[in-house]
C-alpha cells in the first residue's frame, strides 16, 4: 500500500522550542493546503524534561496521529534515547550532531543526517535559535513548503521586532543549507502545495472554549486542572466580547454551584475539569437534574484514579459520567472523536442542556486537549442555537407542570409573576416539596422520560461499512479515529470489518447498536480503559455480548492494534 | 443587589410571605429573622419578581420557601457559590442568601472568604443558632463547648469561631449582627444590607429551644450589646475590637462596618468594557484568530 | 409603629389607643395590661408572659406569639386573620365572634378557651390540645385538626367542610380523605 501521509516527530528538552517548531510545520503545511494531525506530550516537570510534538500531515483527510513517525528529529540525547527503539529501517533520523550531548547509533536500514543545532546556534551566539536551524534543516530535506512555512515564521516574529525576525530567519536559513550539503537518501517528503483550504488549525481544548463562545455561553465558571485548563484560558480572552463574564472559583463544587446559579437567572453557562474534578461536581449534577436546571461540563479525562496520571491520556470516566451522582440523577452524556466534535459538539451539547432541562457531561480527552488538527472554519451563520422553553407570561406559572414531552417552561427571574423555586428536594408541579410515593414516581417518568427524543436531536450514529461483516468495531472517543484507518486498511487486506461510532453516549441509542450488532458476526469495542466501560453498557442495555479489547498505559491506540486484534479474533 | 436598579413595589411585609406555610419548630428563633426579612424587604420595596432568594440546607435553608421571590433551595454548603452565579448573571437582581452555621461555616466553609474577598454584591443572613437544627442537634462551628449535644455527650472538644472577626478579616464590606428576638433591629440591619452595593453580612442569633439548651433567648438576650453610639463604621479597625468582644462574652449589636469597594461584578463589567464587548461582536474576529 | 418593648417589665399598663403595629413584645413581662383599641397587626411576641391580657377592640391581624403565655386573655371581637399562636399557653382564652381565619395555633394549649361565633375557617389548630373548647356556632371550614384531641371539645352547630383530621370526626359523619398528603412536609433534609 502507497503511503501518502508523512509522520515527522520533533523531541527534545522542554523550552528548547520543540513544541514551537511543530506548530510552524504544522501551520505550514496547513497553508499549503494539507490536512494536520497532532500529537504532543508536555514534559511532566513544570521547567525542561522531555517533550514531544508529533505532526501527521497528508492531502487526504486523517483521523489519528498513525501508528509510528517516519522522521525523528533528536535535539537532544534523551530524545534518541526514548526513541530509539522505533528507528526502524526506513526511518530518517535528524539529530543535534557534532557538538551534541550525545553520539548515537545508527540502526541498519535508518538514513541518518546528523546537523549540527547546537554548534550552530552558539556560533550565532544564540541558543534560542537552536530550533530555528533543526526547522530549516527538516524543510529542506523533507520538502516542507519554504514559501509557506516563512510566511509563518513572518507572522510569529513580525511582532517582537525586525530584529529578532530576520535573527530567526538567518538561522532558519543556515539550517537549510547544512541540510543541502548532506545526500538526501530516504524517500519521505512532504506532498507539494495545492490551494490552501478555509480551514483553522486548532488543538482540542481552543476548540471546546470557541464552541463555547460560537454556542452563546454568556457564563463560566472555571477551576485549573490538567488537561483541561486550556478551555478555560480561551474561553477567558473572549468571553467578554460577547458580554459574558468568566470567573475562576475556589474549587470544582464552586464552579459547578456557579453555573447552576447562573443558569437559573436565565444564562447559558458551563465550565469544563477533568476526572477529579467531575468527581467532586456529583452532588450539584444530582441537583441541576432535580431542579431541571441546564448545565454544561465538559471533562477532559485524564489517567485515574485519585490523582492518577494527569498529563496522561485515559477514557475512564464514562461510569462517572453516566451515574456520577446519588439517586436517579438523568443526564445526557457525548464524547467527542475529534478536535472538529470539540467545536461542534460543544455548541450542540449547549443546546441540549438548553433544550432537555438537565446536566450534559461532554467527554473529551488528554490526547485530543493539545491535538492540533486542521478543521473546516466554522461558520457563525450556520450555527444552530436552541434556547430553552420560556413561559410565555400567561395564565398562572407553574414550573414543573408536567407536559406531554415532560419539558415545562422555565423563566428567567425578574420576569413578572414567574417566580418559583429551583429545589433538590423533591417536589410537586408547583416545586413545593412532596415525598409521596406516587409524586416521586411520577416526577422521576417525567425526568428520565422526557430525555426519550435526545437520541432524535442528534445526528443517527454513524455505521461505516455496509452489508455483512466478519467483525464489527464499536468505538468511541478518539478511539473512532483510530478504529476509522483500521478498518480502511483491514478492507484492503480483504477482511470484512464495519465500524460504528457512538457519540451520544448516554441515553444510549440502543435501537442503533442492536441494528448494527445485527450485520456483524462478533463485536470487538476497543477503549483505553482497564474495565472496559463502554462494553459494560453495551451488556447492560442491548443484547450484545462484545469482546472487550482494552488497553492504559496512558497513550491512545494506534491502528496496528487494532488490526491485530481484528486478526485474531477473525 | 443593586437595589438602586432593582424595580421599587410598595408592598406591606405579608406581601413578601409565599403560600408555604412556615414549618419550624414552635419557639424557633428563625421566625423572627424571618419576620425580620418580610419588614426589610418591605421597607427596601424590593419586588418580588426582582429579588433571587437562595440557600442550602438546614432548618434555617428553608427560608427561601416562605418568601414570595425567585428562589433556590440547593444543596448543604453551597448557596454562596449559586448565589455568586446568580449573581454574575444578573448583577440587576436583588440576591439574599439565607442559611444556617452550618451550613455557611462547616460544609459550606470553602465558599465562605471568596465571597467576602471578592465582593460579590449580595445580602447573606446567617441564622447562628450554634447548633445542627435539622439533623437533630449536632454542634456546630459556632457551638459553644459548654454545650452537650448528639456528638459530644460530654462537652464539645473545639471552640467556636468568631463570624465577625471572620468576615472582616476576608474584606466583607457591611458587617453587622443582631438577635431574633429583636426582629426590628434584625430588619433594619438587612435592609442596610440589601441597600448596600457589596457583600453584606449579618450573623443572627436565633435560639434552638429544641436542640440547643444553652443558647436560649435569654442567653442571647444577655449577650449581646448595642455598638456604641459614637462607633464609626468605616474604622475596620474599631470594628475588629468590636468583634473580638464576642470571645468575652459580649457580642455587639449593629453595623460594625461599612466600606465601598468595587464589587465583582462592577469589575467584571469593566472587562466587557475594556475589549468593547457587545451582543453582536462578529464572531468571525475570533475564529479568524485560529487559522493557520 | 416597630416599637421595641422587649425584655421589659410592663405589667398592669394599659395601651389603650395605641398604634402598635409591628411592636416587638419578646423577653417582656406584659401581665394585665389592656391594649383595647391598639392597632397591633404584626405585632411579634416570643416567649413573653401576657397571661390575663385585655385586647378587647384591638387588631391583631397577622400577629406572632411564640412559647408565650396568654392564658386567660381576652379576644372578643378582635381582628385575628392570619396570626400565629405557637407553642403558646392560651387555655381559658376568650375568642368569642373574632375573625380568626388562617390562624395558626400549632402545639398550643387552648383547654377551656371559647370560640363561640368566631370565624376560623383555614385555621391550623396542629398539636394543639382542645379539652373543653367550645366551638359552638363556628365556622371551621378547612381547619387542620389533625394531632390534637378534638374528640374533647364541642360543636354545636358549626361548619365543617374542608377540615382535616385523622379518623373519624366526633361532630359525625364519615372518615376524612387525604389529610396526610395535602401537608407540606419537610423531613430531614
Ligand atoms: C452533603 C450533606 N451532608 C449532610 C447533610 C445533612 N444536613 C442537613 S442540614 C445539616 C446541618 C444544618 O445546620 P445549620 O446549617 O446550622 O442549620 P439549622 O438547621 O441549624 O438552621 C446537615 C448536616 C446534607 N443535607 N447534605
Ligand atoms: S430544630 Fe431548632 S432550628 Fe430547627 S426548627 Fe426546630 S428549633 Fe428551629
Ligand atoms: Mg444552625
Amino acid at each position: 500500500m502507497e503511503k501518502k501521509d508523512l509522520v515527522i516527530r520533533i523531541a527534545g528538552e522542554g523550552g528548547e522550542g520543540v513544541i514551537s517548531t511543530g506548530d510552524f510545520i504544522a501551520a505550514a503545511c496547513a497553508r499549503a493546503g494539507q490536512e494536520v494531525y497532532t500529537f504532543k506530550t508536555f514534559p511532566a516537570e513544570i521547567k525542561g524534561g522531555y517533550a514531544m510534538y508529533q505532526v501527521r500531515t497528508s492531502l487526504d483527510p486523517l483521523f489519528n496521529q498513525g501508528d509510528t513517525f517516519d522522521i525523528l528529529c533528536a535535539f537532544n540525547g534523551e530524545a534518541y534515547e526514548v526513541n530509539r527503539h522505533r528507528l526502524v529501517p526506513g526511518t530518517a533520523f535528524v539529530y543535534d550532531y557534532p557538538a551534541g550531548d550525545f553520539e548515537p547509533e545508527i540502526p541498519d536500514g535508518v538514513i541518518a543526517y546528523p546537523i549540527p543545532m547546537s554548534q550552530t546556534a552558539k556560533d550565532m551566539k544564540s541558543y534560542r535559535s537552536k530550533n530555528m536551524v533543526a526547522l530549516g534543516a527538516l524543510s529542506a530535506l523533507f520538502n516542507i513548503n519554504e514559501k509557506t512555512l516563512i510566511e509563518v515564521l513572518v507572522d510569529k516574529f513580525k511582532s517582537k521586532g525586525p530584529e529578532n525576525l530576520s535573527f530567526n530567519l538567518e538561522a532558519f536559513h543556515k539550517g537549510k543549507e547544512l541540510a543541502a550539503a548532506l545526500d538526501k537518501k530516504d524517500l519521505w517528503r512532504v506532498a507539494d502545495p495545492v490551494p490552501a483550504k478555509d480551514v483553522l488549525i486548532i488543538s482540542g481544548n481552543d476548540a471546546v472554549g470557541l464552541g463555547a463562545i460560537l454556542g452563546g455561553i454568556r457564563f463560566y465558571s472555571a477551576y485549573p486542572i490538567t488537561p483541561a485548563t486550556e478551555i478555560a484560558k480561551f474561553v477567558a480572552v473572549h468571553i467578554p466580547k460577547v458580554m459574558g463574564t468568566l470567573i475562576q472559583a475556589e474549587d470544582e463544587i464552586a464552579s459547578i454551584s456557579q453555573v447552576l446559579g447562573a443558569s437559573y437567572a436565565g444564562k447559558r453557562a458551563m465550565t469544563a475539569t477533568s476526572g477529579p474534578g467531575l468527581s467532586l461536581m456529583g452532588e450539584m449534577l444530582g441537583m441541576a437534574s432535580m431542579s431541571e436546571t441546564p448545565v454544561l461540563v465538559v471533562d477532559v479525562q485524564r489517567g485515574g484514579p485519585g490523582t492518577g496520571m494527569p498529563t496522561k491520556h485515559e477514557q475512564s470516566d464514562l461510569f462517572l459520567a453516566i451515574h456520577g451522582s446519588h439517586g436517579d440523577a438523568p443526564r445526557i452524556v457525548m464524547a467527542v472523536e475529534d478536535v472538529g466534535d470539540c467545536i461542534h459538539m460543544t455548541v450542540e451539547a449547549l443546546n441540549l442542556a438548553e433544550y432537555y432541562q438537565c446536566p450534559v457531561i461532554l467527554l473529551s480527552d488528554g490526547s485530543l486537549a493539545f491535538s492540533t488538527q486542521t478543521v473546516p472554519a466554522p461558520k457563525p451563520g450556520a450555527i444552530k442555537i436552541v434556547e430553552r422553553k420560556r413561559w410565555d407570561g400567561t395564565g398562572e406559572y407553574q414550573r414543573y407542570q408536567a407536559s406531554p414531552d415532560g419539558i415545562s417552561p422555565m423563566a428567567d427571574p425578574g420576569t413578572p409573576q414567574g417566580m418559583h423555586v429551583a429545589t433538590g428536594l423533591e417536589h410537586g408541579p408547583a416545586g413545593a416539596p412532596n415525598h409521596s410515593p406516587p409524586n416521586h414516581e411520577a416526577m422521576h417518568r417525567k425526568r428520565f422520560g422526557k430525555l426519550k427524543t435526545v437520541v432524535d436531536f442528534v445526528a443517527p450514529t454513524q455505521v461505516d461499512g455496509e452489508g455483512q461483516a466478519d467483525v464489527g468495531i464499536i468505538a468511541w472517543g478518539s478511539t473512532i479515529g483510530v478504529v476509522r484507518e483500521a478498518v480502511v486498511r483491514l478492507r484492503e487486506e480483504g477482511i470484512k470489518v464495519k465500524g460504528f461510532y457512538p457519540k451520544l453516549m448516554y441515553p444510549m441509542p440502543v435501537v442503533h447498536y442492536e441494528a448494527f450488532a445485527a450485520t456483524c458476526n462478533k463485536i470487538l469495542v476497543p477503549e483505553v480503559n482497564f474495565q472496559g466501560q463502554l462494553s459494560h453498557f453495551i451488556r447492560a442495555e442491548t443484547s450484545i455480548v462484545p469482546i472487550s479489547m482494552t488497553i492504559c498505559g496512558g497513550v491512545p491506540f494506534t491502528p496496528i492494534q487494532i488490526m491485530n486484534k481484528v486478526r485474531e479474533i477473525l | 443587589m443593586s437595589i438602586a436598579t432593582v424595580k421599587k413595589a410598595p408592598l406591606k411585609p405579608k406581601d413578601y410571605k409565599s403560600d408555604v406555610s412556615v414549618v419550624w419548630c414552635p419557639g424557633c428563633g428563625h421566625y423572627g429573622i424571618l419576620n425580620a426579612i418580610y419588614r426589610a424587604l418591605s421597607e427596601a420595596g424590593v419586588d418580588p419578581s426582582q429579588l433571587i432568594s437562595i440557600s442550602g440546607i438546614g432548618c434555617s435553608s428553608r427560608s427561601p420557601y416562605f418568601i414570595n421571590s425567585y428562589k433556590m433551595h440547593t444543596l448543604h454548603g453551597r448557596a454562596g457559590a449559586v448565589a455568586t452565579g446568580a449573581q454574575l448573571a444578573r448583577p440587576d437582581l436583588a440576591i439574599l442568601v439565607l442559611g444556617g452555621d452550618g451550613d455557611g461555616f462547616s460544609i459550606g466553609g470553602g465558599h465562605m472568604p471568596h465571597m467576602a474577598r471578592k465582593n460579590v454584591d449580595m445580602t447573606y443572613v446567617l441564622f447562628d443558632n450554634g447548633i445542627y437544627g435539622l439533623t437533630k442537634g449536632q454542634y456546630s462551628p459556632t457551638s459553644r463547648p459548654e454545650m452537650k449535644a448528639y456528638t459530644t455527650p460530654y462537652g464539645g472538644p473545639e471552640e467556636p469561631m468568631n463570624p465577625l472577626l471572620y468576615m472582616l478579616t476576608y474584606g466583607a464590606t457591611y458587617v453587622a449582627q443582631a438577635f431574633a428576638g429583636k426582629p426590628g433591629v434584625c430588619a433594619e440591619l438587612i435592609k442596610g444590607g440589601l441597600e448596600h452595593r457589596g457583600f453584606s453580612y449579618i450573623n443572627i442569633y436565633s435560639q434552638c429551644p429544641s436542640f440547643n439548651k444553652i443558647d436560649t433567648i435569654e442567653f442571647y438576650r444577655d449577650l449581646v450589646e448595642a455598638v456604641p453610639k459614637d462607633h464609626d463604621v468605616t474604622d475596620l479597625g474599631a470594628a475588629i475590637n468590636l468583634a473580638r468582644q464576642s470571645s468575652e462574652g459580649r457580642a455587639p449589636m449593629g453595623l460594625l462596618y461599612k466600606a465601598d469597594r468595587p464589587t465583582l461584578d462592577q469589575r467584571m463589567h469593566a472587562m466587557v468594557e475594556g475589549v468593547n464587548g457587545s451582543p453582536d461582536y462578529d464572531l468571525n474576529q475570533i475564529i479568524d484568530l485560529n487559522r493557520p | 409603629m416597630d416599637a421595641d418593648l422587649s425584655f421589659l417589665e410592663l405589667v398592669g399598663l394599659d395601651f389603650s389607643g395605641l398604634a402598635m403595629t409591628g411592636a416587638n413584645v419578646s423577653g417582656s413581662h406584659v401581665r394585665g395590661c389592656v391594649f383595647a383599641g391598639c392597632d397591633l397587626s404584626g405585632l411579634y411576641v416570643q416567649e413573653s408572659d401576657l397571661t390575663a391580657c385585655d385586647f378587647r377592640g384591638s387588631v391583631l391581624e397577622e400577629a406572632f406569639f411564640q412559647k408565650t403565655a396568654l392564658e386567660g386573655s381576652l379576644f372578643q371581637g378582635v381582628d385575628l386573620r392570619w396570626a400565629r399562636f405557637l407553642l403558646c399557653d392560651v387555655r381559658r382564652g376568650r375568642f368569642v365572634d373574632a375573625n380568626m381565619e388562617g390562624v395558626h395555633f400549632m402545639d398550643a394549649q387552648l383547654d377551656g378557651a371559647h370560640f363561640e361565633g368566631a370565624t376560623l375557617s383555614g385555621a391550623v389548630l396542629r398539636g394543639s390540645s382542645l379539652t373543653g373548647v367550645r366551638f359552638v356556632n363556628c365556622d371551621l371550614r378547612g381547619v387542620d385538626f389533625r394531632k390534637t384531641n378534638f374528640h374533647h371539645a364541642d360543636y354545636a352547630s358549626i361548619l365543617a367542610e374542608g377540615a382535616l383530621f385523622y379518623g373519624k370526626p366526633p361532630w359525625g359523619g364519615g372518615v376524612a380523605a387525604g389529610g396526610a398528603a395535602e401537608m407540606v412536609i419537610f423531613d430531614g433534609e
